[in-house]
C-alpha cells in the first residue's frame, strides 16, 4: 500500500532551472475541499429567508461560486516554483506576491503526503522541512505529481550533498528513494497489532462528531425530535413509558453505558486504522523514515540530529500487557496536527530499546528506581482548590436543589486522583539523562539527554517557598511545555539544577 | 521622585534563601523606570476615578471625594513603595559562562540560560529607559518554553559588554 508513495525512476536533473506550476489538478483538489462546505452553506441559504428574495440568492450563489473557480485558479496561476543553482524559490500570491528562497542547505528533507483523493490521481503534497521553528508550512508544495515529488528529493539531496554539508555525498542521493523499500524495516505493525492499539485508544470522538453534527444540522429536523414520549407515539407504544418500571429504567442506563463503550472502542480502533495503518520505520542514512496511512499517507522523514527527546507513553492496563508507545520530540515538524513524532505507537520493551539504541538515547530505569518528590506537591493545591466546589455545592444545594448535595460524595474522587497523580510523578538524573515520569492514567516518562537542555528555571510560589519546596522546569526545543519537576525541596532544586547544567 | 524616602521604610533586606545566593542587583535607577511606568497605569486609573466622581458627585449627590481619594491615596501609595520593592526582586548573574535571571516574589522564577545555548541576543532601549540611560537585554533559546528571557535594568555599556561576551561564546560553539 505504501509502496506509491516510491517511485522508483532516473530523474531528469539537467531541467531544473525553469519555473514550474503545480500540476493543474491541483486545482481540482483544493475545490473538492471547500465544496462540501459551500454545498452546506448553500442548503442553509436555500432553506432560509423569504420567497421573494430567493431568485437573488440563487443569482448571489451562481457568481460566488464562479468567484470561488476564478479565484483558485488565478492562485493557481501565480503559485511558481524554481530549483536554482542554490535555493528553491517559491513565489505566490494573487495580489500581493511573495518570492521565498530555500536555501539546499537549510533544507533539512522533504516529506510527502498523499489525502485519498491525491492517491487516486497520483499526486503528493511536498513539505520541505527546514530548521524553522514556525508552524511547518515554510515550504510546501501542494501538490505535484509523484514523479515531480522524487525528482524533488532527487534534486535537492543532490544539491545538499553538491554543498558538501554534513552528509557524505557519495551515498546520499540514491539511497533514499530505492534502498529503503528492499531493507528490512526497523519497525513496522501488522494489522493485528494496529486493532490491537486501536482497542487501546479508546475515544469517544465520534460520539462527540455525531453530536456536532445534529447540533449543526437539527434545522433539517423537526423541533421535538428528541422528546421520548413522542418518539414512542410515533413508533405505536402509546402508554410505554407509563408502565416502565425501575428494573427498566436501570436496564436502560446499562444499555447506555455498554453502546457507549461500543461507541468508544469502535471510534478508536477506527481511529487508529485510519492513521497507524501498514506503519513502518526504516533506518535511512540520517535518520529514521516512516509511512503510515490508511487513506492519508504520509512519508516522513526524521533525522537523527535533530531529535531533543524520547517519551516513551503507556497506560496501567498496556504496562501490565507490557506495550509502550514510543514518539520522540523532534525540531522537525511532522504533519500539521503533531507535535510530538510517534516512532512506534505500540511496542513491546524490547522493540523501543532497539529503536531508541539508534537515537543515542537510553532507557536504563523506570518507575520502581526512581526518585519520588514530595507529598506537598498533591495536598497543597487541594488546600486551595477543595473549599471552592465544597461551598458551591453547598449553596447551591440549599438554594436550587437538596439532590445536589448528592455532589459531595464525588469530592473524594479529588483528593484519590491528586494522590494518584502525585505517586506516578517521579525522577531520576543517570548518567547524561534526564528521566521524567508522569500521569497516572496516561503515563509519560520522559527520556532527556543532558546536552538538550536549553535553559533552567527554578520557580517558588509564595506558599511553596513557606514550605522550602520549589519547581524545576528545564526548556527543550521541539517542545511546547517545559520538562517539569514539581515540589522537591530547594536545596535538591538548586543541586540538580547544578548537574542539569554542568553537562549540558 | 520620592526614592529616598521609599528607602527609608523599606530598607533592602539582604536575602535569605539559598536560592538567591551569588545575584546580582539590577541598576537602581531601574526603580524610577519602573516608578513612571506604575505611575502611567495609575493616572488613567486616577482619571476613570475622576470622572465617575463627578458623575455621581453630579447625579447621585454623592460627598466630594468619596470615590477620588481612597484612588489618590492607594495610586501614591503604590508609586511610593511598589518600585522599590519590584526592583530588589530582580537580580541577574553572568558567572560561569551562564545567563541567570531572578525575578518575581509571588512567583519567583530563576532562570539559567547557557552562553552557548543563545540563538540571538537583542539590547533594547525604550523612552523611559533611554531617560535613566537603561537598557533591556534579551536572550533567545531554541527551547519553547523560555524562549525569549529578559533582563531589564542595564546600564546600556553593561548591556552591550554582556551582549558581546555571550556573542564571543556562541561563535566559539560554532566553530
Amino acid at each position: 500500500m505504501n509502496e506509491t508513495l516510491i517511485a522508483p525512476q532516473s530523474v531528469p536533473i539537467a531541467d531544473t532551472a525553469t519555473e514550474r506550476r503545480l500540476h493543474p489538478l491541483t486545482l481540482l483538489l483544493n475545490l473538492s475541499r471547500q465544496l462540501p462546505q459551500a454545498i452546506i452553506g448553500l442548503i442553509a441559504l436555500r432553506l432560509s429567508g423569504p420567497d421573494e428574495i430567493r431568485g437573488w440568492v440563487a443569482l448571489i450563489a451562481f457568481f460566488a461560486i464562479v468567484a470561488m473557480f476564478g479565484t483558485e485558479f488565478w492562485k493557481w496561476w501565480r503559485f511558481s516554483y524554481r530549483l536554482g543553482e542554490e535555493e528553491l524559490r517559491i513565489a505566490s500570491g494573487i495580489i500581493s506576491r511573495n518570492v521565498r528562497s530555500i536555501p539546499y542547505e537549510r533544507i533539512q528533507d522533504v516529506n510527502l503526503e498523499q489525502g485519498l483523493l491525491a492517491r487516486i490521481l497520483g499526486m503528493a503534497k511536498v513539505r520541505l522541512e527546514t530548521g524553522s521553528s514556525g508552524s511547518g508550512d515554510e515550504g510546501v508544495l501542494d501538490s505535484v505529481d509523484l514523479a515531480e515529488a522524487s525528482r524533488l528529493r532527487d534534486v535537492i539531496r543532490l544539491r545538499k550533498a553538491a554543498q558538501g554539508t554534513t552528509e557524505p555525498a557519495a551515498e546520499a542521493a540514491p539511497e533514499f528513494t530505492h534502498a529503503a523499500a528492499e531493507t528490512r524495516p526497523m519497525f513496522a505493525m501488522d494489522t493485528r497489532r494496529v486493532l490491537t492499539a486501536g482497542v487501546f485508544n479508546f475515544s469517544l470522538v465520534f460520539f462527540a462528531l455525531v453530536g456536532a453534527l445534529v447540533n449543526n444540522l437539527d434545522f433539517l429536523l423537526p423541533g421535538d425530535i428528541w422528546d421520548p414520549y413522542r418518539l414512542l407515539k410515533n413508533l405505536g407504544y402509546d402508554g410505554l413509558m407509563a408502565a416502565l418500571d425501575l428494573t427498566a429504567q436501570i436496564i436502560g442506563v446499562v444499555a447506555v453505558l455498554f453502546s457507549l463503550l461500543i461507541i468508544g472502542l469502535g471510534g478508536g480502533i477506527i481511529r487508529t486504522a485510519l492513521r497507524e495503518h501498514g506503519f513502518r520505520l526504516d533506518r535511512t542514512e540520517t535518520g529514521f523514515r516512516r509511512r503510515r496511512g490508511l487513506i492519508t499517507l504520509t512519508d516522513v522523514v526524521m533525522p537523527l540530529h535533530r531529535i531533543q527527546a524520547a517519551v516513551i507513553a503507556t497506560g496501567p492496563l498496556r504496562r501490565r500487557l507490557g506495550w509502550f508507545e514510543l514518539k520522540v520530540q523532534s525540531l522537525a515538524s511532522d504533519s500539521d496536527k503533531e507535535s510530538d513524532h510517534a516512532i512506534a505507537p505500540l511496542a513491546h520493551a524490547d522493540e523501543v530499546r532497539g529503536i531508541l539504541n539508534e537515537t543515542g538515547i537510553r532507557w536504563d530505569t523506570d518507575y520502581p528506581e526512581m526518585q519520588p518528590v514530595d507529598p506537598a506537591m498533591w495536598w497543597v493545591p487541594l488546600v486551595f482548590a477543595l473549599p471552592v466546589p465544597m461551598i458551591g455545592i453547598g449553596v447551591s444545594a440549599t438554594f436550587a436543589n437538596p439532590w445536589l448535595f448528592l455532589l459531595y460524595a464525588l469530592l473524594p474522587a479529588v483528593p484519590v486522583c491528586s494522590r494518584l497523580h502525585w505517586r506516578a510523578h517521579r525522577y531520576a538524573l543517570e548518567g547524561t539523562q534526564l528521566y521524567v515520569r508522569d500521569g497516572f492514567w496516561a503515563q509519560r516518562l520522559t527520556l532527556l539527554p543532558l546536552r538538550r537542555v536549553q535553559s533552567v528555571d527554578i520557580t517558588q510560589s509564595a506558599v511553596s517557598r513557606f514550605i522550602g519546596l520549589a519547581e524545576i522546569e528545564i526548556g527543550v526545543a521541539g517542545r511546547s511545555s517545559p520538562v517539569t519537576i514539581h515540589a522537591i525541596p530547594l536545596d535538591d532544586a538548586i543541586a540538580l539544577r547544578s548537574r542539569l547544567l554542568a553537562l549540558s | 521622585m520620592s526614592s529616598s524616602l521609599a528607602e527609608i521604610f523599606d530598607q533592602p533586606v539582604p536575602s535569605v534563601s539559598a536560592l538567591d545566593a551569588g545575584l546580582q542587583p539590577v541598576e537602581p535607577a531601574y526603580r524610577n523606570v519602573i516608578r513612571i511606568m506604575t505611575a502611567l497605569v495609575v493616572l488613567a486609573v486616577v482619571v476613570a476615578a475622576g470622572v465617575i466622581e463627578v458623575v455621581m458627585h453630579v447625579k447621585g449627590g454623592m460627598q466630594q471625594g468619596a470615590v477620588l481619594a481612597p484612588v489618590l491615596a492607594f495610586g501614591a501609595f503604590v508609586i511610593v513603595f511598589l518600585p522599590q520593592r519590584k526592583w530588589r526582586r530582580w537580580g541577574y548573574s553572568g558567572a560561569d559562562e551562564q545567563l541567570r535571571v531572578a525575578r518575581g516574589w509571588l512567583f519567583r522564577t530563576d532562570t539559567i540560560v547557557p552562553f552557548k545555548r543563545i540563538q540571538h541576543i537583542d539590547v533594547a532601549q525604550g523612552p523611559v529607559e533611554r531617560l535613566f540611560g537603561l537598557a533591556s537585554l534579551t536572550v533567545h533559546t531554541a527551547g519553547t518554553h523560555n524562549s525569549i528571557v529578559t533582563l531589564p535594568g542595564l546600564t546600556r555599556p553593561d548591556a552591550e559588554a554582556m551582549r558581546d561576551a555571550m556573542r564571543l561564546h556562541i561563535r566559539r560553539e560554532a566553530e
